[in-house]
């Protein structure tokens, strides 16, 4: 993308060599830190589902090679948290994507009172996840909840919603207490994006005579795509792994339908002391999703190509 | 000056000054090494009154000191913590203070010791025959009750009355009586459990008791789900949580204090729940104080039902390096006087039998009586070693089908279908 | 763009959408703070009492009573901010070695650390509690700073090498010309002139260590030892039964507090240091 190189090392000879050293010797303490802390313990987990546990007189790790990995083939559960999982992070990264441009959008304007409505944009992503999914569950809560205090009030609806007792609407309230939190993450890299694209683009717009809002879909919007995607990238990875706000709001009901790959991972190691089992839905989520990237990835890259 | 030596010093400086910044935010030392500790978590809300019994049992044995480790109050965030411990076998706890139904697993995994030898036939009549029962796996003891629970039916006292009515026995009376006296949304007839966790299990359990039905046969394996008493069954709490019955359809996301504040708040005829509602719900202030009564869960025949078995107890950790100071403590926790000490201000219902005829516990609960005559019949959950992943099956299959996603028969045979598989793994 | 001035649907526009941008950020965080100076009555009251009548601070004083909680505050201080610290100096020379690769290795360094997170952080909570204990670090505060510093690393590296291709060319190579080798360049060029990008990094990191829970819970086992997620765990009421949610509000407040401080301190700081670096992506 960049037209000039912003290196240009000699290609040969002493000089490169050495630098490539710098650049090796650099990157040691990143690639140390998370070899320590993710990639060994990874590794254990991932070793860890080629065994079949068992549980009788103490238990055991035997190793089965892939005959764990290949119980998920006929596991209901396992397909239906893998299919949660990837409805939560498509649901999740598409309202907060909305959100997150909207906001930005929004705080990009300058208006009295910027200042303290980017700081109270923010706060929702300052609260800590395992208290607020806690909160979000009492504010769905069908007869001491705000949602459906407050939509009664507005005559939305007419009798209570039981939120967290239906299989839709228990998804959509994950989601939505996923994307409070989040939202602020997303709006605040696509403002620095926004803040990236130099007045001059708008003022030669305008000066083709082109409305507000051909800027804002002809200009603006195709220029936040990159930050956008980085912003999702991150949410995509951490809503992949989601644990918390489902296991504090709905414990993976009703009838499982919100139940996800991290939790039912969590689930088979700790409460079924299934550790092989565990290991390898772990293991399986992860290659899922990485196949996942690897598309996308492929697919973005081409069309750049291209 | 070389590159490397430069990086590397300036790695080594990083890390020195996180040392150093780490050293002075001060790294908690062990305190009183010299006597030995025996280390246990209990929940955070349980603590203050764990410490009497603990400075009891300091007093008693001079040389011995009782470590408390303050555990959050989410059950299962103490069950992870738990395994977690007793997986890495490090000897971090002595004691398990464990749930009714965490004893196969952990027992299954050798993790606990078993107390045969040092709770004897003898010593084993001091407690309520059905507590105890819920410690044994396999043959052996492992868990001693300290304190139990049993599923019961709360019913307003006065409403009833009102209306002339007795206090149902049969599921078609309360269906009845709770249809007729019910005004929702301010007064819902039935509230019980229905969120996808272990406390639907409990009550689904005592529905299907008092329908003739079984779930696991300990003994043979034989799964009772896809039979026609358990579909009866399901298919009444559908009934109960459809438009126009007699739960509010919050109640299939709901817990045990959701349906506690519904109910004390004067806001529902029936409620299923452990015992220690009756102490919350008749304190001063509350607006149903005196207004209550309890009996057994109903049945389909009439008679009394069985409520599902609850309670906690303590289980020897196999690695402890204290094993017998610990069967100490035990003993010490399950005598006579600590249970009066820690079950007169908390209110739960003690596991031994003479703690029920104690003047001193019935003044600070009238209620023991009368929870001691239901608690005769309450009864437990399978006794198998996954039973963990049993339950998980039954949870998410009741409550898909009264999340409207299943309907009653497909979504008990599906479940028995699963415990099957599951239970044909069963060592 | 330039100036308060607009045409009057415009302005209406945009003050609805300040009025509900303002509402779905604040309202369920004033919610819980409103909760936590109600009185216990009003607190699940149907149908909801809003404004609390007469507001009590009976919560917050039981909070600091019965709990450590200024300890607790002061650990999660102290453990972030070593976390945040050490994720920036790990961070700071890969994003100085990835600004001077090619792009495509660049991406591919990238992406790679992007992916090292895709593993279920859940999941590695047992491994580590294995080498927290094998190490007897458990109740140490190095058992939370090197996960934290570690999780916080991919955002971070992210982020300086986006604030790194900010600093002009020409800057590093007059540095290079004055005799500075990498590090000197990365400390008195690169860091300096990206300042904006590393506060951003810093308020990232650290606040996704002050949130963590799991980890903070199961490698504390001292009341003295806990941070403020792990603490507000074992939050109990005056009965034993109860959820106490004026405590845990005022827990939530209180924990958090500190946090939005830092944003609104830094706020300014955060939106440009983000600027330009992740468009480019």
């Amino acid at each position: 993308m960049s037209a000039l190189p912003r290196v240009l090392p000699a290609p040969r000879g002493p000089h490169a060599r050495r630098a490539r050293r710098e650049r090796a010797l650099l990157l040691v303490p990143v690639l140390l830190l998370l070899g320590l802390v993710v990639g060994l313990p990874a590794l254990r987990v991932v070793l860890l589902g080629f065994t079949r546990t068992e549980l009788a007189d103490g238990v055991r790790s035997v190793w089965a090679g892939l005959a764990t990995h290949a119980r998920t083939l006929h596991d209901g559960r396992f397909l239906s948290a893998l299919r949660n999982t990837a409805l939560f992070t498509g649901l999740s990264l598409l309202l907060e994507g909305t959100l997150g441009v909207a906001l930005a959008l929004l705080l990009h304007e300058r208006f009295p009172g910027r200042g303290a409505l980017r700081a109270a944009v923010l706060v929702p992503w300052a609260l800590p996840t395992s208290v607020m999914a806690l909160a979000w569950a009492w504010i769905f809560h069908d007869t001491f909840g705000m949602a459906n205090d407050l939509l009664e009030r507005l005559h939305l609806i007419g009798a209570p919603v039981a939120w967290l007792a239906q299989p839709g609407t228990a998804m959509a309230a994950v989601v939505i207490a996923d994307a409070w939190k989040t939202t602020p993450f997303v709006a605040l890299i696509v403002l620095a994006g926004l803040q990236g694209i130099p007045d001059e683009v708008h003022e030669a717009a305008r000066v083709d005579g082109a409305s507000a809002f051909q800027r804002l879909l002809r200009i603006t919007l195709p220029l936040l795509v990159p930050s956008l995607v980085v912003a999702l990238l991150f949410r995509a990875v951490q809503a992949w792994g989601a644990f918390d706000v489902v296991y504090v709001m709905t414990g993976g009901g009703p009838g499982g339908s919100t139940e996800t790959l991290s939790l039912y991972a969590y689930q088979s190691y700790f409460r079924y002391l299934d550790f092989g089992y565990g290991a390898a839905v772990a293991t399986q989520g992860m290659l899922l999703a990485l196949a996942l990237a690897a598309l996308v990835v492929r697919l973005a890259s081409r069309r750049e190509e291209a | 000056m070389t590159l490397p030596a430069g990086i590397s010093r300036f790695v080594v400086g990083v890390v020195g000054v996180v040392v150093v910044a780490l050293g002075a935010a001060g790294c908690p030392g062990t305190r009183g090494a010299g006597r030995p500790a025996l280390r246990f978590l209990v929940p955070a809300n349980e603590r203050p009154f764990w410490l009497p019994l603990a400075a009891t049992f300091e007093k008693e044995h001079p040389g011995l000191r009782v470590d408390l480790a303050e555990g959050p109050v989410n059950t299962d965030l103490r069950e992870s913590l738990t395994t977690a411990a007793l997986l890495a076998g490090d000897g971090s706890f002595d004691l398990v203070y464990l749930d009714v139904t965490w004893t196969p697993k952990l027992a299954a995994a050798g993790w606990l010791l078993p107390l045969d030898a040092a709770f004897p036939e003898e010593a084993r009549r001091d407690f309520l025959p059905q507590a105890l029962a819920a410690g044994v796996f396999r043959g052996h003891l492992y868990r001693i009750p300290f304190r139990t629970d049993v599923g019961l039916l709360y019913y307003r006292k006065d409403l009833l009355a009102a209306a002339g009515l007795p206090p149902p026995r049969t599921w078609s009376e309360l269906e009845a009586d709770a249809r007729r006296l019910q005004k929702p949304p301010g007064l819902s007839g039935f509230l019980w459990q229905g969120a996808q966790y272990e406390g639907l299990v409990c009550f689904f359990l005592e529905v299907l008791r008092g329908h003739g039905g079984f779930w696991i046969d300990p003994e043979t394996l034989e799964v009772g789900l896809d039979r026609p008493e358990a579909v009866a069954s399901l298919e009444m709490l559908q009934r109960f949580c459809a438009p126009g019955g007699i739960s509010p359809p919050g109640v299939a996301a709901s817990k045990e204090e959701e349906t506690r504040r519904l109910f004390q708040d004067g806001r529902a005829v029936f409620l299923r729940n452990w015992p220690y509602v009756w102490r919350l719900a008749q304190r001063e202030g509350s607006p149903v104080a005196g207004k209550i009564g309890v009996e057994a869960v109903p049945t389909v025949s009439g008679v009394p039902g069985a409520g599902t078995l609850g309670g906690w107890g303590l289980a020897v950790a196999r690695t402890s390096r204290h094993p017998d100071e610990a069967i100490a403590f035990i003993r010490h926790a399950t005598s006579l006087a600590s249970q009066r000490l820690f079950c007169a201000p908390t209110g739960f219902a003690p596991a031994r039998r003479d703690a029920y005829d104690d003047p001193a516990l019935l003044a600070a609960n009238p209620f023991l009586p009368e929870l001691l005559k239901i608690h005769a019949s309450a009864a437990p959950r399978p006794v198998v070693a996954r039973y963990a992943q049993a339950s998980d099956v039954l949870q998410r299959h009741l409550s898909a089908c009264l999340g409207g996603l299943a309907s009653p028969r497909d979504a008990l045979v599906a479940a028995a279908r699963e415990t099957r598989a599951l239970l044909g793994s069963e060592p | 763009m330039t100036g308060f001035r607009r045409r009057p649907l415009a302005a209406a526009a945009l003050a609805v959408g300040v009025a509900l941008a303002a509402t779905w950020s604040l309202l369920p965080a004033a919610w819980q703070a409103l909760t936590a100076v109600k009185p216990d009555a009003q607190i699940t009251a149907v149908p909801a009492v809003w404004i609390p009548h007469p507001p009590t601070a009976a919560h917050v004083r039981a909070l600091w009573e019965r709990k450590p909680f200024g300890r607790y505050l002061a650990n999660s201080a102290g453990i972030s901010l070593c976390a945040t610290f050490l994720a920036l100096a790990a961070a700071a020379p890969a994003a100085a070695a990835l600004v001077r690769m090619r792009p495509r290795a660049r991406n591919r360094w990238l992406l790679g650390l992007l992916l090292v997170s895709l593993f279920p952080p859940i999941l590695l909570l047992f491994p580590l509690y294995e080498g927290v204990r094998a190490l007897g670090l458990v109740n140490s505060p190095l058992a939370l700073v090197l996960p934290y510093a570690a999780f916080g690393l991919p955002l971070a590296v992210w982020i300086l090498e986006a604030g790194f291709r900010e600093v002009p060319r020409e800057v590093e190579e007059a540095a290079t010309l004055d005799g500075l080798g990498p590090l000197g360049r990365l400390l008195r060029v690169q860091l300096p002139l990206a300042a904006p990008a590393v506060t951003a990094a810093a308020l990232l990191t650290f606040i996704a260590s002050w949130n963590e829970f799991l980890l903070a819970l199961s490698f504390t086992t001292r009341d003295r030892a806990k941070t403020v997620t792990a603490g507000i765990a074992s939050v109990s009421g005056a009965s034993l039964y109860e959820v106490p949610w004026g405590q845990l509000s005022a827990a939530i407040v209180l924990s958090t507090l500190p946090v939005i401080l830092l944003v609104l301190l830094f706020e300014r700081r955060i939106t440009s240091g983000l600027t330009g670096g992740a468009v480019k992506g």
